[in-house]
């Protein structure tokens, strides 16, 4: 009996892509799963998200960095970008708006999406959400690509309080200066 | 739009999203509920209680995108989980296998020989007893208990457990109603 290896497929070819539900029913029932193992407890369950997002993005930097391109970056700037563009594409199918700093904040970068698909069909309930779950397939990245970082999202509201729903801004924190 | 020939069903616009992402977070999420569960066996419960929810709502997802009219028969019934649901959520058929029935059961087996939440998984030596892939069994056992058929899934084979095909087995019996006596 032919003994099954997943070593014997051939990476490069990528699989066609899938129905979008069936993420989405996963994960919603991931969410429900958290909520019945830590009750009203939500720092741990948002903990427990970042790190699943922790485990899948350190893996998917890499199958990303090989199907799409094969160099790695040494500068945090060329980094970000690379996530900004090729990455979130390759992920989401479209690229994450901008990269922006601010000026009272030299330690951080914040990359901007309008749309993130994983927050579709997810309504805002304010203490939970798989925008945790994306900050932590960055914090993966980035520290797989050795730069070492706490990244928190927040959604966007104006000065009067309208809530731009699904609009997420992803605060990148740096500690290490030498990162920058 | 898909069309297939042998069942005439048509899904229409389906929203697609890259397969790895899926992959990788079902593997996130089975490596998070093992090590929140004490024995394997907990941890198979788990992933089958999830794969149950799941299916309950799943198979409106399915009535609803895809145009198929009534089965007719049971055969139908395992024909559309096994080609056309599998086709739809996962992207890949399996094999229907039907089985005689016995005593009001019908049972059928589908024959996986790849499954996109099996990419680059390999089972570790202490957890040999895990059905990695529980979730789609759930999945069927709560799509066909919402349509009044109480069904078992179980795997016979697992290609993660060095068989060369997963080999799913469903059992189903018509739910009685208390008034159909």
């Amino acid at each position: 009996m032919k003994k099954f290896q997943f070593f014997d497929q051939n990476i490069r070819q990528q699989r066609p892509e899938l129905n979008f539900c069936t993420f989405n029913y996963i994960f919603a029932e991931y969410i429900c799963y958290l909520k019945r193992k830590h009750g009203n407890d939500y720092n741990e369950m948002n903990s427990k998200m970042e790190q699943l997002g922790v485990s899948v993005g350190i893996r998917l930097y890499e199958l990303v960095s090989l199907r799409e391109r094969n160099k790695s970056e040494t500068k945090l700037v060329e980094q970000l970008r690379f996530i900004q563009g090729i990455f979130w594409k390759h992920l989401f199918g479209r690229q994450a708006e901008s990269i922006e700093r601010l000026k009272d904040r030299p330690n951080d970068y914040l990359i901007r999406d309008e749309n993130p698909l994983l927050l579709k069909y997810i309504s805002e309930e304010g203490h939970i959400s798989p925008a945790q779950f994306m900050c932590g397939i960055l914090k993966g990245v980035l520290n797989a690509s050795g730069f070492t970082c706490q990244v928190s999202y927040q959604f966007k509201t104006d000065e009067r309080g309208v809530s731009y729903y699904p609009h997420t801004v992803f605060i990148l924190s740096f500690e290490d200066a030498r990162d920058l | 739009m898909q069309i297939r020939k042998s069942n005439k069903v048509v899904v229409n616009r389906i929203e697609k999203v890259n397969s790895e992402l899926l992959t990788l977070t079902y593997g996130a999420i089975v490596s998070q509920i093992i090590k929140d569960s004490d024995t394997v066996i907990e941890a198979n419960e788990q992933l089958e209680k999830m794969g149950y929810n799941i299916g309950q709502r799943i198979i409106d997802e399915y009535l609803s995108k895809a145009e198929i009219k009534q089965c007719r028969d049971k055969i139908d019934v395992a024909e559309n989980i096994g080609k056309g649901a599998m086709q739809m959520f996962l992207g890949v058929t399996a094999e229907v296998e039907v089985l005689p029935e016995t005593d009001k059961i019908f049972t059928f087996n589908l024959h996986f020989v790849e499954n996109p939440l099996n990419d680059f998984v390999e089972l570790p030596e202490h957890l040999q007893g895990l059905n990695y892939s529980n979730m789609i069994a759930g999945a069927i056992r709560g799509a066909l208990s919402t349509i009044h058929w109480i069904a078992t899934c179980r795997f016979l084979k697992d290609q993660l457990k060095n068989d060369d095909k997963t080999i799913l087995q469903v059992e189903m019996i018509r739910e009685k109603f208390k008034d159909d006596e």
